[in-house]
């Protein structure tokens, strides 16, 4: 895997703690914040997959609205059960649209 | 007649199945929705690529220029809001929209019936001019293209072809 040279900017307390920690587990500062990096993508990318996952499951009627709600914040939860209706509803939207 | 805004004329453009519906029905649109194709136009990605497909299609499109619709939400921009005022000084009969976060909103605007891109391609099967394996397949490029709101809604409009095995 390649690499590529960034430039940013990062607080001086972050970079002090980094390395105290680069310090103690013999690391530099680098494998830190690629680690560090890596662990806030993973987290990001399952809290996706996972929120797809309980859409998936109102979609399959196995939840309803007010637990989406819960996982996913009222307008997005709004959003999903306004597509539901449509998906529910395509068929006969479908026959209108065709015989316009 | 259908009016369709930019996230519906990308989804088209994405599914590669925006001639067919230009060709099979009367589509109008709004300067607005241009300009924000023009803008996206500009990223080279998937919704840029779109956008770019989509513009060169252009000359199929009825474009009407609208009023300041001045509505003021945080979910719908201002396509949107510009398509909502063309379809009813048109009273067209559809307004197509792919925005599934702004579909509640867009929905409480209008007296027209609201439908996402893949009801147009069922409605294109039941044209025999599309084929449900067809359809499906271009409802995986949709669906590759959107968020975790939009994938399951994408992949799960699959469902819609079922019938026509």
């Amino acid at each position: 895997m390649g690499t590529t040279r960034v430039n940013f900017r990062l607080p001086d307390e972050l970079v002090e703690k980094a390395d105290v920690a680069a310090e103690v587990t013999h690391k530099n500062r680098t494998d830190i914040i690629v680690e560090a990096l890596q662990d806030y993508l993973e987290e990001v990318e399952d809290d996706e997959k996972f929120k797809e996952a309980v859409i998936e499951l109102y979609l399959d009627d196995q939840i309803g609205f007010d637990v989406l709600k819960e996982f996913i914040g009222r307008q997005d939860a709004e959003s999903v059960r306004a597509s539901k209706t449509l998906l529910d509803q395509g068929d006969e939207l479908a026959d209108e649209l065709a015989e316009l | 007649m259908i009016v369709a805004d930019t996230s519906a004329l990308i989804s088209l453009a994405t599914a590669d199945t925006l001639q067919l519906v230009l060709e099979e029905f009367d589509v109008h649109t709004t300067e607005t929705v241009l300009e924000e194709l023009e803008n996206t136009a500009e990223y080279d990605d998937s919704h840029g690529n779109a956008a770019e497909n989509v513009l060169d299609q252009r000359e199929q499109l009825t474009v009407h220029s609208t009023e300041d619709p001045e509505i003021e939400s945080s979910r719908i921009d201002d396509g949107e809001a510009t398509c909502t005022v063309l379809v009813q000084e048109l009273e067209a009969e559809f307004l197509i929209t792919d925005d599934l976060r702004a579909l509640p909103e867009i929905q409480a605007l209008t007296d027209a019936r609201v439908a996402i891109s893949p009801i147009v391609s069922k409605a294109l099967v039941k044209r025999d001019v599309l084929t449900h394996r067809e359809a499906e397949t271009r409802l995986d490029s949709i669906a590759e293209t959107r968020d975790w709101l939009g994938a399951p809604i994408y992949r799960r409009a699959k469902n819609l072809f079922d019938g026509d095995k």
